[in-house]
């Protein structure tokens, strides 16, 4: 669909045309629009990497437009910073959890609503309006006296929700606010963002689940590569959707997606196992194995125990029952150096952070981890690097300029596939992988998928963690569920849906709207 | 180094386009092609080529306005004063490379000077044994403040100003308060601007940096150690991960930068003449100095040359201002405008939108 | 399925024991000491006063005070910039005190302008240095560290040039701070004006929380709203229309001034601020942490006089105390962190 069916009418709340941002080499946004009207829900959708975030992070005046016009009630509307998209009505709730730890939860559910040098107010009615609010969104809401940082993550998900409603903006824009609420709150924050919509209030969801959008959205903007192609009435088609986000294509194209025969899988060796694990104190005890040549997936909802299981195979936590099998020898994964040497590899959630080495080169870069086999007479030999680098290049398919460009050249996805290429080089029997598909582009995804189910044939065990639930059904031969800090399900391939999945998610209990 | 360490001394590369394109938005790259500004501005990345313009133009500009600029031994004499804060810089350089910052070079330079002055001609116990004694005990106390440091996510800043004080304080308390007579003669020629070199007519000293910027380049950069220390810096968590003992780095780091401001201090004692406990703060101010004015930024990118470069910079510009009448006072305003000039230039931090 | 058959579809298994453990206090002495961070200090300070009282028997309040009252307020005025956040411990406090007394003895004193109308004029004086260090770091994005560090250079540097040797001023009204104003002992009104400031800003108006707020999550407060970088900017103003005070009072102590103190109570501010618990990361703490800091250090300093220990000693003593309260700070906020 090239033209966008927006239409100017009269009685918009926001209007938003034409935008377009780029940051350094990355085109962020190319021709976003928006059309916001009174008193309704309007579901923003899209693929990691189409520009939701950015649009957000303009529209609530953290980021600045390249060019694009912006109108809220038909005047013009350029923040430039937050507090004055604030002022203007908007006001948003970020993906990350936001809060001020060492603060109450009072200060912190009033913040920003004080001038610089005001007069202290000591209105009793905060601590009304918020316990009001907060009554409705929880079935225990917590005393407003203690430090934010003491809350458990749904609760201060909440209250950075809380936030926002107290202020009763015009519109309200929710980034996957909602990821981190218990299904509870989730079903009580409906109601109450329904009620607030009947009143008038515009409110933006973004999110990545078809039910909630059905549950509540009355339209509904898809956005691909920084455009926006469509806006969607309320009786939406779910194929249809699928195939204006991406464009038409599946995540993992079907000459990849040839998963192990399941009989076949059994009868390999287990090459790690872990027994009676805890991943949390207190918690339920583990047990899986993991065989020669699998793609594993860890699924469960944020900050369910997914990560401590990684961690736990690479060596972190309660490692008492975690053991490396090679052959008929078994090896105890005491600590992440003595996995290194049992031929374990980590790659990182956080890109930026815990992987890259942001001013060294691709090739530097690539080469860290194994650095040893480069040196030649006591000195590093870049031409060994360059040579090893080689093996990895065609087969990840990693496009770049020089090796010696600074890896922040490169797009995301080609960062990662150099990340990989660095742990592939210490030649690992188990790859574990944190979420890598995170904010990378399709192409690059499906490489990826390619490249580990190639790895995997060559006798490759992956295990991988990952958000999205696609992934999972497309490319994982089995997948482990996680809940409250413990194993919960598995999943064999057969069995794989997006429904039992997230079935499973929620403790087997069926989630209906 | 831990999350505080991250926060405050991070490195500030990260341009927000930089962030956006690994964080979140990843759609077509651009590869616009470069334009004779960005091709410079490319190369001043690489080196410091403003730097090195300046120090040349200074530097001419003295020598056309002031007579005898030109002469052997003023020349001379500015390259003894380079050797001198260069010698005293290579410690800071390897510390602000994994973004930490040392305020305790001056003590120990005190401990080194102190070492040849009062220490010199204790009876059984030649000199060498004592020096190498000195520069164990600084290497043994830089090891435990990079130890604090990591350990307990600690900034530098502290301890290392804590045991500057203390090496000053244990120095001025093993030496009974006195200072001693003076450096022995070997070491007053090490730096006379007079003295020569195997017959070449430079002073020994600098032919001792000369010969010590080779060696610390090539380690720093062409060896596996080097790169160790480099990616501890980039990216201190990503360097855990990629099984870099981050500590020992730090630890390792923090020895060498004091065992290095010892040997430092023993050549300065030789250069100063009389020894007092200040004797090592105009050298803390210069290391800061040269390196942040070379471009090497908190946690790199950056290299021992640059700080070279930084070096005779403010050495050629201090000589030039000493000759036009400036003193000490003005001296001292310049080198935090330097500072300032030279961060504002390389070591600027992320926006806090980008840190959204 | 109802929710009462579903108590907890939540990430962390059981938020019970959590939130009694911060509603209710716990009894232990660590968790107290962990919420009130100058206790460790203001119970060291109290002891070493026994100490000094026993060794000393005419322990004058009034000049001690009065010695006392220069580094707790330098101490003092650090504080701001440590709770703004981003490593903000600002260096320049020292040399900025010793300007405040140079400008007095040389540029009002002369001009007669050396009445009570010095101090408004010093204070504001100090507020716009501070303000420059501030807008520095917010609107050049340096690091606050570097930026003070720069700034202690200049300031060194002026204080050289405006009086490259020592001025003396006697017979001014600020000879009182080492004595007594009225029956009121002068320390104490030094050391009361910083306390006021801060206490009228973040007391009476939206200031303190705000800072608090800056200082924990700057991304946060930023989001939501709040002038991160004014609020930033004015906790330096303050910190230096702070220090300004702590200069005359070196005036009151000594009758000159002299650039010689520029870096005096830089070393020593710091140690009070860490001693006193702060936490450098920001966000938290507050000026009482600085004079329980500035006490304990005070005191210490003056029993090792009355013990005659050797001056020598002194300085491996401060900076031995340094590291110890750093290392203190730093393992008391780790087990904050793990006890939550």
């Amino acid at each position: 669909m090239a033209t966008h069916p927006l239409t100017a009418e009269p009685d918009t709340v926001l209007a938003v045309d034409g935008l377009r941002k780029h940051f350094g080499p990355t085109v962020a946004l190319r021709n976003a629009g928006l059309r916001l009207l009174p008193g309704e829900v309007h579901a923003l959708v899209g693929e990691n990497g189409s520009g939701k975030s950015t649009l957000v992070k303009i529209l609530s005046g953290v980021h600045r437009p390249d060019v694009g016009s912006m109108e809220v009630g038909g005047r013009p509307f350029a923040p430039r910073m937050p507090a004055q998209a604030l002022r203007a009505g908007i006001d948003t709730v970020f993906q990350e959890v936001l809060g001020v730890e060492n603060r109450t939860v009072l200060d912190n559910l009033w913040l920003g609503a004080d001038g610089l040098l005001r007069p202290v107010s000591r209105d009793a009615g905060r601590r009304a309006k918020a316990e009001k609010i907060l009554t409705a969104l929880l079935v225990t809401p917590p005393p407003l006296d203690i430090p934010f940082g003491a809350l458990q993550l749904s609760d201060r998900q909440t209250c950075c929700i809380t936030r926002s409603l107290l202020r009763d903006p015009k519109v309200l824009i929710l980034d996957e606010a909602t990821s981190a609420l218990d299904y509870d709150t989730r079903t009580r924050l409906f109601s109450l963002l329904k009620e607030r919509a009947a009143q008038g209030m515009s409110i933006v969801l973004i999110t990545h689940r078809m039910d909630e959008i059905r549950e509540i959205a009355d339209r509904v903007t898809v956005l691909r590569s920084g455009e926006t192609v469509a806006t969607l009435d309320a009786d939406w088609d779910h194929d249809e959707m699928i195939r204006l986000m991406t464009g038409g294509a599946h995540l993992v194209q079907d000459t990849v997606r040839v998963a192990a025969d399941a009989a076949d899988t059994a009868e390999r060796p287990v090459v790690q196992r872990v027994r009676g694990s805890r991943l949390r104190p207190g918690g339920a005890p583990c047990d899986a194995v993991f065989r020669q040549g699998e793609i594993v997936g860890l699924a469960g909802l944020e900050g369910h125990g997914q990560d401590e299981f990684l961690r736990l195979l690479l060596g972190h936590g309660d490692t008492e029952g975690v053991v490396r099998i090679d052959g008929d020898r078994e090896h105890r994964v005491t600590d992440p150096r003595r996995a290194r040497d049992l031929g374990i590899a980590y790659v990182p959630r956080d890109r930026r952070g815990e992987s890259i080495l942001p001013w060294f080169s691709i090739l530097d870069n690539f080469a860290i981890a194994t650095a040893g086999q480069d040196v030649r007479r006591g000195l590093l030999s870049g031409r060994s690097a360059e040579k090893r680098f080689g093996h990895y290049v065609e087969r990840l398919n990693i496009k770049y300029g020089r090796t010696s460009d600074a890896i922040t050249t490169l797009s995301g996805g080609n960062q990662q596939k150099v990340v990989i290429a660095r742990w592939l080089a210490s030649q690992p029997k188990v790859l574990l992988l944190n979420d890598p598909t995170r904010g990378i582009d399709v192409g690059a995804k499906r490489d990826l998928y390619r490249l580990l189910r190639e790895l995997s044939r060559l006798g490759l065990t992956v295990v991988m963690l990952s958000s999205e639930v696609d992934e999972h059904v497309e490319l994982m031969d089995r997948v482990l569920v996680f809940r409250e800090g413990s194993l919960a399900a598995e999943l064999a391939h057969e069995e794989l849906s997006r429904e039992r999945l997230v079935d499973a998610f929620f403790g087997g209990a069926a989630v209906t709207a | 180094m831990m999350t505080t360490q991250q926060d405050s001394l991070s490195a500030a590369e990260a341009a927000p386009g930089v962030d956006a394109a690994t964080s979140g938005a990843d759609s077509a790259e651009v590869r616009p092609t470069p334009s004779a500004g960005q091709w410079l501005l490319s190369l001043q990345r690489r080196f410091p080529l403003v730097q090195v313009l300046l120090t040349v133009a200074v530097f001419a500009w003295g020598a056309a306005t002031m007579p005898g600029f030109l002469e052997p031994t003023s020349i001379r004499s500015v390259l003894v004063l380079c050797a001198l804060a260069g010698l005293a810089s290579i410690g800071q350089t390897l510390v602000v490379l994994i973004r930490g910052i040392d305020l305790s070079l001056a003590g120990f330079i005190v401990v080194g000077a102190v070492t040849v002055t009062r220490f010199s001609d204790v009876p059984g116990v030649p000199l060498p044994v004592m020096l190498a004694v000195a520069v164990a005990c600084g290497a043994t106390a830089g090891g435990l403040v990079g130890y604090m440091c990591h350990r307990f996510a600690i900034h530098p800043i502290i301890v290392t100003l804590a045991a500057g004080s203390i090496a000053v304080g244990v120095t001025a308390v093993l030496s009974g308060g006195g200072y001693g007579a003076g450096a022995p003669g070997w070491a007053t020629r090490l730096s006379s601007p007079m003295s020569s070199t195997f017959g070449i007519p430079v002073p020994p000293v600098v032919v001792i940096w000369v010969l010590a910027t080779a060696v610390v380049s090539v380690l720093l950069h062409r060896t596996l150690p080097g790169r160790r220390l480099l990616a501890t810096g980039a990216g201190p968590v990503a360097a855990d991960l990629a099984h870099i003992s981050t500590r020992k780095v730090w630890v390792t780091v923090y020895a060498i930068s004091a065992a290095l401001a010892v040997l430092a201090g023993v050549v300065l004692a030789g250069f100063a003449g009389n020894v007092d406990n200040r004797l090592g703060n105009p050298y803390l101010f210069l290391s800061i100095a040269a390196v942040v004015l070379g471009g090497t930024a908190f946690g790199g990118p950056g290299s021992y040359t640059r700080t070279t470069v930084g070096v005779l910079l403010l050495t050629v510009v201090s000589t030039v201002l000493v000759g036009m009448g400036f003193q000490e006072a003005d001296q001292q305003i310049l080198n935090g405008v330097v500072i300032l000039a030279a961060m504002a230039v390389y070591g600027r931090e992320r926006r806090l939108r980008d840190q959204v | 399925m109802s929710t009462t058959n579903h108590p907890a579809l939540t990430p962390v298994p059981d938020p019970g024991p959590q939130t009694t453990a911060t509603t209710a206090p716990r009894r232990s002495l660590r968790s107290l000491f962990a919420r009130h961070t100058y206790l460790f200090a203001l119970g060291l300070a109290l002891a070493l006063l026994v100490a000094n009282l026993v060794n000393q028997p005419n322990f004058g309040a009034t000049s001690q005070l009065a010695n006392l009252a220069p580094l707790g307020i330098a101490a003092m005025a650090s504080v701001p910039s440590i709770m703004s956040g981003r490593g903000g411990i600002d260096l320049s406090i020292s040399p900025l005190m010793t300007l405040s007394a140079l400008l007095y003895a040389t540029q009002l004193h002369p001009i007669g302008l050396g009445g009570y109308v010095a101090l408004p004029v010093l204070m504001v004086t100090g507020a716009l240095v501070g303000t420059l260090t501030g807008l520095l770091i917010v609107v050049g994005r340096l690091q606050p560290i570097v930026v003070t560090l720069a700034m202690f250079f200049v300031l060194t540097g002026v204080d050289l040039k405006l009086a490259p040797s020592p001025t003396t001023v006697s017979g001014t009204w600020m000879a009182n701070f080492a004595g007594s104003m009225g029956p009121v002992p002068g320390g104490l009104v030094a050391l009361a004006i910083p306390v006021a400031v801060w206490l009228l800003i973040t007391r009476l108006t939206t200031y303190g929380s705000l800072l608090r707020s800056v200082g924990g999550n700057d991304v946060t407060a930023f989001t939501s709203g709040v002038p991160v970088g004014a609020v930033r900017v004015l906790a330096y103003a303050m910190g230096g229309a702070m220090a300004a005070v702590g200069g005359l009072v070196l005036i009151g102590l000594a009758s000159t001034a002299e650039a010689g103190t520029s870096s005096a109570y830089t070393l020593i501010a710091i140690a009070a601020v860490a001693l006193g618990g702060i936490p450098l990361q920001g966000g938290g703490g507050g000026i009482a942490n600085a004079l329980a800091g500035a006490a304990a250090i005070y005191l210490l300093q003056s029993l090792l006089g009355v013990l005659q220990v050797s001056q020598t000693w002194l300085q491996v003593i401060y900076g031995a105390l340094l590291i110890s309260a750093v290392l203190f700070g730093a393992i008391a906020a780790r087990e904050l962190k793990a006890g939550r």
